[in-house]
């Protein structure tokens, strides 16, 4: 999706100050629009909207209550937020000013993230390798980053070499690295 | 608390300190818990904290034993009160040993470790498994000493951790009688593994700065909760014998067991030195107090390698000398006295490569703090900073080029740019 | 409580100019907004000072002539460097780390009022 895409997707609009669209289950920023006088730093809002979403419907799920077309609503003092889940591998999150009327809003949404849905991939995000995922998933959420890799070597006992490609890793290998990243952020399972 | 004041004591020229006979350094939260951390990922969260209590309890049993004779303490409940003062001394909180010579039950409050992970990453991650090592070596060893019991005589658990979102610490003691055999690595034992010490570029004022946070460290005591905090960090009182034993125990196991897991088993504790330089040194560097004492930083390369080694001198890692600087390019250092080669010496013999992680990597650190920081304009120094510094943009190499584990005269490393 | 139209036989002084203490700024520390800046006037006091907060409730824990560390009662401590001015704030640590800001501005606001009165 290219940044072209995005600004002829949200033209007309108005009230919208911000689109994030949020590859899942990695909550990478896939693709974003921010309105000019914005400053946000789209990569951190997009893994916050993606985490707050997939929680949202984990939480769903337990209750048993659960829809592929839910959305969530925030209503913040400065803006009104919406989430919608594009496609499996995507969420999509549109912020508005405030003071616009929520059913305009629905509205300009529903219109919004078909013209998205339109032009997003459906393959990238389930080529990726699952040794990569889990990999990305700790680099982001464990603590101490900047050593996370010489900890799952050493919990692991796999070779930093081994690690650095995990692309590569063995189903057998994957699932010491999923084990040993439940046990540096305290999990029970990893639902990537 | 006086009194152990008076127990304290320096070894001339080496920048060692004694508590009675036995070494203790200055050590913040954050190099703790990562040390701690490295050991439990080496050797899984039961073994972790088998290896960590087991090596507190041998160290804080020669340093009680030691205590208790010189206080003159003879009877159990004497010799408890000492080592519930020793404790917070220690800045590790709070304990209620309430244990006899068969066991029984501890608690503690505002424990360092626990206190100190909740601090740090309780936001982002659910414990599941104690982290209290220390304080479980600490009260099986306390009640050991306070009994007339040899070492090893006691095992600790951690029942409850307030790490793990329990309201308090809680441990149980029993009965285990196995015996530990280690000898104690001490003031003797040092005096036998140490250099004379040497003089290094700007001695003259490395040495000054140095006595004068010493004065000022002194007077440092803890607070009602047993935390000791000075510079505006929480800091211990610890024993190099906890940490050396760990260490080396963990390596060795590592070495044996899975040697293709050793490079990044030393690197994550060579990672402990970058996590003191950053947040220690760092920190001192630009607290009130360092300002009041010595003045306001400059910032450049020369100024902070040398204050850092001031600062590691009084927090008694040893006398480290800065021996060729040459900015952006090339530090070389030297140490007479470290806290770690006389352990390894003593205990394990010769070495056949060196072995002081610490020393070399906290002088990889002190070369990029001093070149990628920018100290006049008084930076907050957190964790986001530290990414930048040592994930993203660590250009040094270091190599300990000389150690005395291994024979050699003097501890030597050099940092080159890489 | 000042009176209108009262009359008084001393001559009114032009009100004295009050210390002025800066505002609250984040400082270096080992843990989340636990220390905090402010900056004092260097012409001040430093034996009134230190009496206006012993008074309040702070304990003096150092004898360095150019520091000054108080710490209160409940638990949080001022280190005050006499000659730049600066003191570091530092939040009692059993405060929870969303709460320490507000603590922080509270315990400015406090200090603000006791420098004040060290006049």
């Amino acid at each position: 999706m290219t940044p072209e895409h995005l600004a002829k997707a949200v033209e007309d609009i108005p009230s919208l100050r911000a689109v994030f669209v949020t590859a899942m289950p990695d909550c990478l920023l896939f693709g974003s629009w921010l309105h000019a006088e914005s400053d946000w730093d789209e990569e951190q809002v997009a893994t916050y909207f993606g985490d707050l979403f997939r929680a949202n419907r984990e939480g769903l799920k337990a209750l048993g209550s659960w829809s592929s077309e839910m959305q969530v609503t925030i209503e913040a003092p400065d803006h009104l937020i919406i989430l919608h889940e594009l496609t499996a591998d995507f969420v999509c999150a549109c912020v508005f000013e405030r003071g616009a009327a929520l059913g305009m809003v629905r509205l300009h949404t529903r219109r919004l993230l078909q013209r998205i849905s339109d032009s997003l991939p459906s393959f990238e995000a389930e080529q990726r390798p699952r040794g990569v995922r889990v990999m990305e998933f700790l680099n982001r959420y464990a603590p101490d980053p900047h050593a996370v890799l010489l900890r799952v070597s050493l919990r692991t006992r796999l070779s930093m070499d081994e690690l650095n490609e995990p692309q590569k890793l063995t189903d057998e290998q994957i699932a010491l690295v999923e084990q040993t990243a439940c046990g540096i952020l305290g999990l029970q399972t990893l639902n990537i | 608390m006086n009194q152990l004041k008076e127990f304290s004591a320096e070894l001339p020229g080496q920048d060692l300190k004694f508590l009675g006979s036995t070494p203790y350094v200055y050590h913040c939260h954050h190099f703790n818990l990562f040390h701690d951390q490295t050991v439990e990922d080496a050797l899984g969260e039961e073994e972790g904290f088998l290896i960590r209590s087991r090596a507190a309890q041998s160290a804080v049993w020669q340093l009680l034993s030691d205590l208790v004779a010189k206080a003159g303490a003879s009877t159990p409940a004497e010799r408890l009160q000492l080592a519930a003062a020793v404790f917070p001394w220690m800045g590790q909180g709070r304990l209620e040993l309430l244990a006899g010579a068969e066991g029984g039950n501890v608690r503690g409050d505002h424990l360092h470790y626990s206190f100190a992970w909740r601090e740090k990453y309780g936001a982002r991650v659910r414990r599941r498994f104690p982290v209290d090592a220390f304080a479980a070596g600490f009260a099986a060893a306390a009640t050991e000493v306070a009994f007339s019991l040899p070492p090893g005589a006691l095992a600790s658990r951690e029942q409850s951790c307030f790490a793990c979102r329990q309201p308090a610490c809680g441990f149980e003691l029993g009965r285990q009688d196995v015996p530990s055999q280690a000898e104690p690595v001490n003031r003797e034992v040092f005096l036998r593994h140490i250099r004379q010490p040497s003089e290094g570029l700007e001695e003259g004022r490395i040495a000054e700065i140095a006595t004068g946070l010493n004065e000022f460290l002194l007077g440092v005591d803890g607070d009602e909760r047993g935390l000791v905090q000075g510079f505006g960090i929480f800091i211990t009182r610890h024993l190099p014998g906890y940490y050396d034993q760990t260490a080396y125990d963990t390596i060795h196991h590592i070495e044996k067991h899975a040697p293709q897991a050793t490079p990044a088993v030393e690197e994550l504790f060579g990672e402990s030195g970058h996590v003191c330089a950053f947040y220690t040194i760092g920190n001192i560097l630009l607290s009130p107090e360092w300002e009041a004492m010595v003045g306001t930083l400059r910032g450049d390369v020369e100024e902070i390698v040398t204050s850092s080694v001031a600062i590691t001198r009084a927090l008694g890692f040893g006398h480290w000398t800065v021996d060729e600087l040459e900015p952006d390019r090339r530090l070389v250092m030297r140490s007479s006295s470290n806290y770690e080669s006389p352990f390894y010496f003593e205990r394990y013999g010769l070495s056949e490569k060196p072995r002081c992680y610490f020393f070399a990597n906290a002088s990889r650190a002190i070369m990029q703090l001093a070149h990628r920081v920018d100290w006049a304009s008084r930076p907050e120094l957190t964790e986001d900073l530290y990414l930048s510094l040592f994930k993203a943009d660590l250009k040094w190499r270091v190599e300990e080029t000389r150690c005395c584990s291994k024979g050699d005269d003097v501890c030597e490393v050099v940092v080159t740019k890489g | 409580m000042v009176q209108p139209n009262t009359v008084t036989d001393t001559p009114l002084l032009p009100p004295r100019e009050a210390p002025r203490i800066t505002g609250l700024s984040r400082d270096s520390g080992c843990a989340r907004s636990l220390n905090w800046r402010c900056d004092l006037p260097v012409d001040l006091d430093p034996e009134v000072v230190e009496s206006v907060l012993v008074a309040s409730g702070y304990g003096s824990r150092s004898q360095h002539p150019a520091l000054k560390v108080f710490r209160h009662c409940e638990g949080h401590e001022l280190a005050w460097v006499v000659t730049t001015g600066r003191v570091q704030i530092r939040v009692n640590s059993v405060v929870e780390p969303p709460a320490r800001e507000e603590e922080a501005h509270r315990i400015h606001r406090d200090l603000s009022d006791l420098v004040r009165r060290s006049l």
